[in-house]
């Protein structure tokens, strides 16, 4: 990623973290987008997606892979929903709207933390910089 | 005696082959003598070549590298944000330790240059 130049380790891993709490966050806006998608019973309810974080081999953090919520969904009762069966059941996404919220203040934070390094790194350049003037 | 010339070549670490030729300053050579002057001379001057245009290469990478996710930025093709944003602080310090060493290189010229002879 930075062509193998090490004086920027720093800045490399925390873009790494940056990359990884953006993934996130897409994922937790995409969730709770569809948190109102009724799909009928005859097929999969809208799958919640949650990235899953690996540590990286000599530093920063990577995507591997998604993990998806319960393709069965939460039965709930809308007779008046088009979608609905003939016993007035539709499925709605197994997304707790609490747990998604709860998620983008860490993922968020968790991108403001890397964003934090990135300042200090570009500080202690500076003040690298500055030996010897 | 030999202290003061691995001092002056303080980037050579990497010429540490050169050594086996110190047990050749024996007495009989003059230590400041025409030999050793060029052996240090070469060896660090091609070092330092080396370590500058490594040096220019990387920068010239990093700087391809920061242009690239401009023009990306630019067109609408850039995937992350903080891609750019890292890449183009790279170039910008690499840029500016270049431009640091530089000026060192040119004020060390400049002091031996006016040694009183």
């Amino acid at each position: 990623m930075t062509g193998g130049y090490n004086a920027f380790q720093t800045l490399a891993i925390a873009n790494t973290s940056m990359g990884a709490h953006q993934t996130w966050l897409d994922a937790l806006a995409d969730n709770i987008a569809n948190i109102n998608t009724y799909e009928p019973t005859t097929g999969n309810a809208f799958q919640a997606q949650y990235p899953i974080f690996q540590a990286r081999e000599g530093g920063g953090v990577d995507v591997i892979g998604v993990a998806d919520s319960d393709p069965q969904g939460r039965m709930v009762q809308m007779p008046d929903n088009p979608l609905a069966d003939e016993n007035g059941y539709v499925r709605a996404p197994d997304i707790d709207m609490a747990s998604e919220m709860g998620q983008i203040i860490m993922a968020q934070r968790g991108f403001q933390a890397a964003t934090s390094i990135t300042r200090s790194a570009q500080t202690e350049y500076d003040t690298a910089l500055q030996i010897g003037k | 005696m030999t202290v003061p010339v691995p001092g002056i070549t303080m980037p050579t670490m990497p010429t540490m082959p050169t050594m086996p030729t110190m047990p050749s300053l024996d007495p009989t050579n003059d230590v400041l003598g025409t030999g050793a002057a060029q052996a240090v001379q070469g060896t660090s001057g091609t070092d330092f070549a080396q370590l500058l245009s490594q040096g220019i290469d990387n920068l010239q990478g990093l700087q391809n590298n920061a242009s690239n996710l401009a023009v990306q930025a630019a067109t609408g093709d850039l995937d992350s944000i903080q891609d750019y944003t890292v890449a183009s602080t790279e170039a910008s310090v690499a840029t500016q330790l270049a431009v640091t060493l530089r000026n060192q290189a040119v004020s060390a010229f400049n002091q031996i240059m006016q040694m009183q002879i």
